[in-house]
């Protein structure tokens, strides 16, 4: 087994999906040089199973909205300051409606962000049908957020990685198996190769955090949601927005595939795609734009999320344990909450201080 | 080129002929339309989406899909593995340029 | 088609999937050349040979299920068929894999230009069509292949100006014993020189393509000396005129089925590269999957044949159909065809095994994935950001993400890492995801439960 490169590093950041890349980027940016160990690289896990779809006006207000309208800014300004594209469009998302359960969802989103500067429409089908022609005419409704838009999740977390090296960030493909305690301080992190100490240890390893922080006494209480993805060839533009419907949602790459996915499937630790829900899948696709269904099929993978128990990420230090901090949690919306997450935790790893309202997702509101 | 002697019948079918990309060319029974149109002297099938560059085929067993040419509007056919069928119409590959919009952003 | 007739000689149900309109696959494929060449004989034979084995499966009541594309594969053993506009999934209690092999290609500049392609893909168009890709050829890479697809060639009447064979004249020279007891192989490969000789089409060997160049299609080939290590030898450089040029720098066994259910693969030269790891009895490390053929391990038609016997044997044996001493009786002849032919396939391997060269003519510039038109540039970029893996480069760089599921460029991509100090096994392969081909969304989408939708 390889010895690592590095005995030891101001800040390891255990994960390189969107959160340890955004947050590696913004400590480099900052003058603190992070190590990055990840056992796959860059977007290996939820970062890289994903469709793609940011939804600012989806944070639930009061506890993630600031994470997610403030996210979207700092990927406009990404796209200009990352060394790599990363293809953010905000080109619009509509929360589509075809029965009168989802009318009554999709009326509740929208009552509960009035009034907080989000710019959402209520459109009837016909209304759909006339900003987005090719929508299926089983669709009934939608609320409509023209700043919500899509990303290309792969590039955006390998932008923000690369640049972050290039910055002074360092990245090792490693797998971490546990952290390294000393008098119930975290001191650093154990991986195959060895022990690498750290003044900080960040968890950004999605729904992996939880049984790493076990290693130090600490509970942080993320579960693993399973979402398949699928991908078509590339074809000529279909629409510029992400389509949503309740179960699944689709969205055209800057190439021209379309992805559509996911639920979320409680089954464990389980990658691997299920034909049945693939066949869903396919059904509920044509069920929102009727021209996909002639569509090849190139590829169908699967990602594990890190679900929690309330719906909102984890973010911040851990109590009565120096040396470690959580940035994780974040279940399906990782690409849409990920840059300010990170942001937050890198101004409090610099500063001790953030402006970023993070305090309702801190780990103690678990902590009895 | 049609090699002259064939083996089993020692000869090809009645010709027909297809469209490609707006003229006319021969093909006879049992031939893909990547053969019939290597055999009219064409090899540029389609151009590649991103750069440009002009793309033909190159496994010829439908595994690499190169030739991806549009047969009577369904885009993504392999040419190699399609048989050429009288009055098809065969377009070249890749995106229909001017229907492409221009991308926002960084692109 | 041998493993099937076996098992169903056995009193088993059986069901061939073939994704060709016929069986027989890449050997027994139909023939249109011209007679009375070199070839014609072996042609005929093969032909026949062809004809009359589908002929006895489908007497014996194989099912066969042709224009059936075997997309993916699901634990334990969900096969997903697509067949005829329709997606099917069958659950059967043995499953053989015969996936066989693909081509296997390099990349140099000018390599994506029309009028370059692999060599059996220019032979399978003129054996099933009559149909020649183009006027002059160079024929070039590493394999017995190139002879006879050179001869074809030939025959048929196109023009062509020289092989290009990687490996050195005195390589096969080394292993001259392993080729004594091969008489009718080496006979024949003899005759294929010596007609192409006749016919005045050079084979250079020790020499390979470092270029491709030409206005939107091919128009002319470069190719360069070359030493043991396939390290080009400056000062030598050829420029051939030529409309097409045929590669072929041997094959690459297609596991991508057996991958996706997690059937362990292992890396071996002298397999011709990953294969599908098995026992003795052609079993794979998953319960009731079993291999033959090239997907095993590359080593030609007859070894094929030998390992898909001993693959029917050993599920007839596993499903009870034949008790232990009538197995044993059987697959040892069987297994001793196999260990004969695998001597034989280890050297041919080995002889023509492209060296860590190969990867040289690559430029910063050079297409390496050609679906989605990654450059090695953007290789180089993450590699020097720590990428190892082909998957940790495959999402760094999409390389690997377009419809071919890297089935062409993970090959390349392997053997660019090699050389940048990542060995096969440390950089793995991309991982084997559904579809093994595209299919379209609504074949799968008809398996829903859904009931249709009342507003359409």
């Amino acid at each position: 087994m390889d010895r690592p490169e590095v005995s030891s590093a101001d800040v390891v950041i255990v994960g390189a999906g969107i959160m340890g890349a955004a947050l590696a980027y913004y400590l480099a940016r900052a003058g603190v040089p992070a190590l990055v160990l990840d056992r796959a690289g860059p977007a290996a896990e939820a970062s890289g199973a994903n469709a793609g779809m940011i939804g600012p006006s989806g944070g639930i207000p009061g506890k993630t909205l600031p994470l997610s309208l403030l996210s979207a800014e700092l990927y406009d300004r990404a796209a200009c300051e990352l060394d790599e594209p990363i293809h953010f469009h905000r080109g619009g998302r509509l929360l589509l409606a075809h029965t009168p359960e989802d009318v009554a969802e999709r009326e509740q989103f929208y009552r509960e962000r009035q009034g907080l500067g989000i710019e959402l429409h209520r459109l009837s089908g016909s209304e759909v049908r006339e900003i987005e022609p090719l929508i299926s005419p089983s669709v009934t409704f939608a609320v409509y957020a023209p700043a919500d838009g899509h990303i290309d999740p792969f590039r955006a977390t390998v932008a923000y990685l690369h640049t972050a090296c290039r910055l002074g960030a360092r990245f090792e493909s490693l797998e971490v198996t546990g952290l390294a305690m000393e008098r119930g301080a975290v001191r650093g992190v154990v991986t195959e190769g060895g022990t690498i100490r750290a003044e900080r240890v960040v968890l950004a390893a999605g729904a992996w955090s939880g049984e790493l922080a076990r290693s130090a006494g600490v509970d942080v209480p993320v579960f693993p949601g399973r979402g398949q993805m699928m991908v078509t060839a590339p074809v000529e533009p279909l629409t510029p927005r992400v389509l949503r419907a309740v179960m699944i949602g689709l969205r055209q790459m800057d190439q021209g595939h379309l992805v559509i996915g996911s639920e979320v499937e409680l089954v464990g630790f389980q990658k691997g795609v299920d034909v049945l829900t693939l066949a869903r899948y396919a059904d509920l696709a044509g069920d929102i734009l009727p021209a996909a269904r002639t569509l090849p099929l190139e590829r169908c993978w699967s990602g594990l999320r890190p679900m929690t128990a309330d719906t909102l990420p984890i973010i911040g230090g851990v109590p009565g344990v120096a040396g470690l901090d959580l940035l994780t949690g974040h279940g399906r919306s990782g690409m849409t909450y990920g840059p300010a997450s990170a942001l937050a935790l890198a101004d409090l790893i610099v500063h001790g201080t953030t402006d970023v309202p993070i305090e309702p997702l801190g780990l103690e509101r678990f902590q009895a | 080129m049609r090699i002259e002697q064939l083996r089993d019948s020692g000869e090809r079918g009645e010709a027909f002929s297809f469209q490609w990309d707006g003229r006319e060319v021969r093909a006879h029974p049992g031939e893909s339309i990547l053969g019939a149109l290597l055999a009219s002297g064409t090899r540029t099938l389609r151009h590649s989406s991103q750069q440009n560059e002009p793309r033909g085929f190159l496994c010829g067993i439908g595994a690499c899909f190169e030739c991806l040419v549009t047969v009577d509007g369904v885009p993504g056919q392999r040419a190699c593995v399609t048989p050429a069928a009288p009055g098809m119409v065969v377009q070249p590959g890749g995106p229909d340029r001017e229907r492409m919009r221009g991308e926002t952003g960084d692109g | 088609m041998a493993a099937a007739r076996v098992m169903r000689r056995n009193g088993l149900p059986v069901t061939l999937i073939d994704e060709g309109p016929q069986l027989g696959g890449r050997y027994y494929k139909q023939f249109a050349a011209a007679p009375g060449i070199a070839r014609g004989a072996e042609i005929d034979r093969l032909a026949q040979e062809g004809q009359a084995q589908a002929g006895t499966i489908v007497r014996d009541g194989v099912t066969l299920r042709a224009d059936a594309l075997a997309w993916g594969l699901f634990p334990e053993r969900q096969l997903a068929l697509y067949s005829g506009g329709q997606v099917d999934l069958l659950e059967p209690e043995a499953i053989v894999l015969a996936t066989g092999a693909v081509e296997r290609v390099a990349a140099f500049p000018g390599w994506t230009l029309p009028g370059v392609a692999t060599a059996g893909g220019v032979q399978t168009i003129l054996s099933r069509e009559g149909i020649l890709a183009g006027r002059r050829f160079l024929v070039a890479g590493t394999g017995p292949l190139l002879l006879a697809v050179a001869l074809e060639i030939a025959e048929a009447g196109g023009q062509v100006v020289a092989v290009i064979e990687g490996s050195a004249a005195t390589a096969p020279l080394r292993h001259i014993h392993h080729f004594l007891g091969q008489g009718r192989r080496l006979r024949q490969a003899l005759d294929y020189e010596r007609a192409l000789h006749q016919r005045g089409v050079p084979i250079h060997r020790g020499q390979m393509v470092v270029a491709a160049e030409g206005e939107g299609e091919l128009q002319a080939v470069t190719v360069a000396r070359i030493d043991r290590d396939w390290h080009v030898v400056p000062g030598h450089e050829m420029r051939y005129d030529v409309d097409t040029l045929c590669l072929h720098y041997g094959f690459v066994a297609s596991t991508e089925l057996a991958r996706m259910v997690e059937c362990e693969v292992a890396y071996a030269p002298e397999r011709g590269g990953w294969y599908v790891v098995h026992d003795d009895g052609m079993r794979t490390t998953r319960p009731g999957i079993y291999v033959a053929g090239q997907a095993g391990g590359i080593g030609g038609a007859d070894l094929a044949e030998a390992t898909g016997e001993l693959a029917g044997m050993t599920v007839a044996r596993d499903l009870g159909a034949l008790d232990d001493a009538g197995y044993r009786d059987v697959a040892d002849a069987a297994r001793r065809d196999v260990q004969r032919g695998w001597e034989f396939a280890r050297v041919l391997n080995t002889v023509y095994a492209p060296g860590v060269g190969l990867s040289d003519p690559i430029t910063s510039d050079t297409t390496i994935c050609r679906c989605e038109e990654v450059t090695a540039g953007a290789l180089d970029t993450a590699l020097a950001h720590g990428a190892r893996t082909l998957n940790d480069v495959k999402r760094r760089t999409r390389c690997g993400m377009g419809l071919c599921q890297a089935k062409v460029c993970s090959s390349i991509l392997s053997a660019y890492m090699a050389r940048a100090g990542m060995s096969p096994e440390e950089a793995g392969l991309i991982t084997s995801r559904p579809p093994i081909r595209a299919i379209p969304l609504e074949a799968l989408a008809v398996l829903g439960h859904r009931t249709v939708d009342a507003a359409t």
